[in-house]
């Protein structure tokens, strides 16, 4: 094949409607520079994914979880995990283009690893809200499934806390709606595996990863899980369960 | 039986040759909290300061001594050894939380023994070896690291002796080199953001390079010579 239908080919390729959602524009952050000169002017219909702000200012979880905390966790590690997403994407789109299976198997992992962080991440932060403006309890339709699941709100999050606090290592703790049986379910994960992995919809996640508490609450993670229910944000949790109820 | 045994080898009683197999087996074993090496207010610099080393031995190591000793009272394993408790528990449905927990006293107890201020240098005759198999010292080096840095979550590092090869091995979680069949742990590196994160937030990679300059060499020689007279039975 001669270089210009090779190249021709390639931008036939990249313009085909790509399989995986686009969520966001290329951002600031990802500037998604690709070594090859060919593939990087088509590179901008393959989007990056971007770091979400947070809906709060950092110190605005203080005293359940500190400024430092929340610093660190978003601007590094949630950071890392998109621009890491973003890399391995890269490098995943360069090897699909050359029909490089061996390639495209290679990157599967750190897109799991890393997108796994960005999804659970980006749903995180919107679970959480300033203590002052949190609800005290959920209400609605959410109230009505915890209280059938579980006897009350109590209940659940000591069932909650027992099982997320078991996890070895890294990992989080979801409640989750089962879409089949339309129940709600409690459901650990190890490192940044997503939720869907499990074939739950996440309602409500709490990072138990040790970077999520390990400045203000060193090795007492039980600690951390019992203060964070302060700042939980039930209307969210709320708002996802009615977007996933059919 | 065996813990009455171990009553009457305690008391100094002489028992027949026969009967006194591995010290380890009449030896009953409660988890303790070793005393470091080297001072703990000094911290081991540069790796770790004293807040960070206190962080880890007070409060970690001490939980896991703490929890695995809880959690085998009143059980089978009470009155086992640490590596006999955890090959046990591997095979036993309900024995989970008492393997994770034996294997992190066992992984930090090992850790702990890894390292000395300033570091050792190692012999010829192991960097020879590591030659063999790494191309180099410096490589090694530079292999154990990635390592480090591609175990995704909680994990732990390893140079071990494998029928007498060495390798790097990584165990994920509470997880523990000896569950590996024939391996003989070197030197080994808790990569739990534990371990690290006071001192070095998510650096982890900065961890890792001041670790290195601790690594106590003449421990792992120790140990590799005494693997590979023990690999010849």
């Amino acid at each position: 094949m001669s270089f210009v239908s090779k190249a021709f080919s390639r931008a036939a390729r990249a313009f085909t409607p790509a399989v995986r959602p686009i969520t966001s524009v290329a951002s600031p952050l990802a500037p998604g520079v690709f070594s090859d000169p060919l593939v990087a002017g088509f590179a901008t219909a393959m989007q990056s994914y971007t770091l979400p702000d947070l809906p709060y200012d950092y110190a605005a979880l203080e005293p359940v979880i500190s400024a430092d905390i929340m610093k660190l966790h978003h601007q590094k590690h949630h950071a890392a995990y998109v621009n890491n997403l973003n890399a391995a994407l890269e490098k995943y789109a360069a090897a699909e283009a050359k029909r490089d299976l061996q390639g495209m198997i290679q990157q599967q992992s750190a897109i799991k690893f890393n997108g796994g962080g960005h999804v659970n991440h980006s749903i995180f932060w919107t679970n959480l809200t300033p203590k002052g403006q949190a609800s005290s309890a959920p209400s609605g339709k959410l109230a009505k499934a915890i209280e059938t699941e579980w006897g009350s709100v109590d209940k659940f999050i000591s069932t909650f806390n027992t099982q997320t606090g078991a996890i070895q290592g890294s990992g989080w703790g979801w409640l989750g709606l089962n879409k089949e049986s339309g129940r709600l379910q409690i459901h650990t994960m190890a490192n940044q595996d997503p939720l869907s992995t499990a074939g739950l919809v996440p309602l409500l996640g709490i990072d138990v990863w040790e970077h999520a508490y390990y400045l203000q609450y060193k090795n007492a993670r039980p600690d951390y899980l019992k203060a964070i229910w302060q700042i939980v944000n039930w209307k969210n949790v709320e708002e996802r369960l009615t977007q996933a109820s059919p | 039986m065996l813990s009455r045994l171990g009553c009457l080898a305690r008391h100094g009683t002489r028992l027949p040759a026969l009967v006194l197999t591995r010290p380890t087996l009449v030896t009953r074993r409660i988890h303790t909290l070793p005393a470091l090496p080297y001072p703990l207010e000094a911290g081991l610099l540069p790796v770790f300061t004293p807040k960070q080393l206190n962080l880890h031995y007070k409060k970690h190591h001490l939980a896991v001594v703490q929890n695995s000793n809880r959690l085998i009272h009143g059980t089978k394993y009470e009155h086992m050894d640490t590596e006999i408790i955890m090959k046990l528990a591997a095979g036993d449905a309900s024995g989970a939380a008492i393997l994770n927990q034996c294997a992190e006293v066992w992984n930090h107890d090992f850790f702990w023994k890894c390292m000395t201020p300033g570091g050792s240098p190692p012999s010829k005759n192991l960097e020879h070896h590591l030659a063999v198999h790494f191309q180099s010292f410096e490589e090694f080096q530079r292999r154990f690291k990635m390592h480090a840095m591609s175990l995704f979550g909680s994990g732990w590092v390893w140079l071990v002796l494998r029928d007498r090869q060495l390798e790097i091995l990584t165990t994920v979680q509470g997880g523990c080199p000896l569950l590996h069949r024939d391996v003989h742990p070197l030197l080994g590196l808790d990569v739990w953001e534990h371990a690290y994160y006071a001192d070095y937030e998510n650096r982890r990679g900065d961890y890792v390079d001041n670790w290195l300059k601790v690594v106590d060499w003449k421990g792992v020689d120790e140990r590799f010579n005494k693997a590979l007279e023990d690999d010849q039975w």
